[in-house]
């Protein structure tokens, strides 16, 4: 296929992606439709573009093109705050998480040695759901290692996780506020931090050898 | 006479079959050590920025495969695998070490470090993983709830009805609460 940008026809589930194709490179823009605005947080970087059916040819110029795929790139250029990688029944087990609980979000963040994901639905901690009898705000964590160089947090949507590929997963989280996420097939995706933090106190108390959450009251 | 020289002779192979054993295992120990300095280079520069320049170099000139980055890059993202104490008990071959890389949890792998030794198989790194990996129906707890006498409570009520001051106010709220619980346990720790 020729390099260029493409539409990749949509269907009823899934609006239309922008695919940019730069020989056997293919950069996939997907979009997601809210309230008519087009807008997503992450961008494929993928090295078949010759698997790619169903594409229109949008005209635009070359020089654009280009530009477009230096600042693709340009979002790789960033020092590591952590590495770590994921193994496909972890990220499963992360992806059935999110199912069971209906959760928007997954963060991730260090804690010491550790590398912590807490799965969470933020509308679980919104005044209209806690007014509500006998529910309650429900977080998953999960704990991994890895190699962190600097503190960090960084929080993606749900449904972004829930999009990558099963299978063993590398992840490197930029200081450019972007994680990248490199599967085995030599696929890569680029993630923008979504900063959102649970409204949860958790800390641990070596005194009683228990965690102990703050959490918002159900009746406040 | 004749018998002497047997006993001498034995002692004197015994004394040859140790010191090359000294000497392979040493030998052995400097390709060891060679190899995870290796990763150690690997590890440095793949938290800098430049890596996503190196990388695609490395594959172009052929110093190394897609493969082989991609299970060096797992090693030395392994804090467990990288850390030079453990050197010594570890396989050298990557596609062992790749695999142990699986094990994660702490406390985990200094269990499973007891079983590891340079001359393990593929087969038995595997089943270390089985063992200790993460697992992919992990037992569900019978009762996740915690007791009521592990749980408190701390009910914290302020005006809201200027909406701007409620982010301050939940702050110095969540401060007020960290302090009360410091005041009663000084070693807890805020993540």
């Amino acid at each position: 296929m020729k390099n260029g940008l493409y539409l990749k026809s949509s269907n009823a589930n899934r609006p239309t992606d922008y695919v940019l194709i730069q020989g056997k490179q293919a950069i996939i823009f997907p979009t997601n439709t809210d309230s008519g605005n087009y807008w997503s947080d992450y961008v494929e970087v993928s090295n078949t573009s010759s698997e790619l059916t169903n594409l229109t040819e949008i005209n635009i110029a070359d020089d654009k093109l280009a530009e477009l795929s230096e600042r693709v790139n340009l979002l790789s250029h960033a020092n590591a705050k952590a590495l770590f990688d994921m193994t496909a029944i972890e990220v499963r087990l992360v992806k059935n998480t999110i199912d069971k609980i209906n959760a928007s979000y997954v963060r991730f963040f260090s804690d010491e040695e550790d590398i912590i994901l807490s799965i969470f639905n933020i509308q679980e901690f919104g005044v209209a759901h806690r007014f509500t009898r006998k529910v309650s705000q429900r977080i998953r964590y999960f704990k991994t290692t890895g190699m962190i160089y600097e503190p960090f947090s960084f929080t993606i949507f749900a449904s972004t996780f829930k999009k990558l590929t099963l299978g063993k997963l590398d992840f490197r989280i930029g200081d450019n506020d972007k994680i990248i996420i490199a599967n085995e097939n030599g696929s890569t995706v680029y993630v923008q931090n979504q900063k959102l933090i649970e409204p949860v106190n958790l800390f641990y108390s070596p005194k009683i050898d228990s965690h102990i959450s703050f959490v918002f009251h159900p009746k406040s | 006479m004749a018998q002497e020289l047997q006993v001498i002779d034995k002692e004197v192979t015994a004394n040859q079959v140790k010191t090359a054993l000294e000497d392979i295992k040493e030998a052995y120990r400097d390709v060891q050590t060679a190899y995870y300095k290796f990763c150690k280079v690997i590890q440095n520069y793949q938290r800098q920025a430049i890596w996503s320049e190196i990388r695609p170099q490395l594959i172009e000139q052929e110093i190394l495969g897609e493969e082989t980055i991609r299970k060096l890059e797992s090693i030395a993202q392994h804090p467990h695998l990288m850390n030079t104490k453990n050197w010594s008990f570890l396989p050298n071959g990557y596609n062992h070490l790749v695999t142990l890389t699986a094990i994660k949890d702490k406390s985990k792998w200094e269990k499973a470090l007891e079983k590891i030794y340079p001359s393990m198989s593929i087969k038995e790194a595997k089943e270390l993983v089985e063992e200790y990996g993460t697992k992919s129906d992990p037992k569900k707890k019978t009762n996740s709830k915690s007791k009521p006498i592990d749980r408190l409570t701390y009910v914290l009520q302020f005006d809201c009805s200027n909406k701007r001051d409620i982010k301050t106010k939940i702050k110095s709220a969540e401060e007020e609460f960290i302090k009360k619980i410091k005041r009663i346990d000084p070693t807890a720790k805020f993540l």
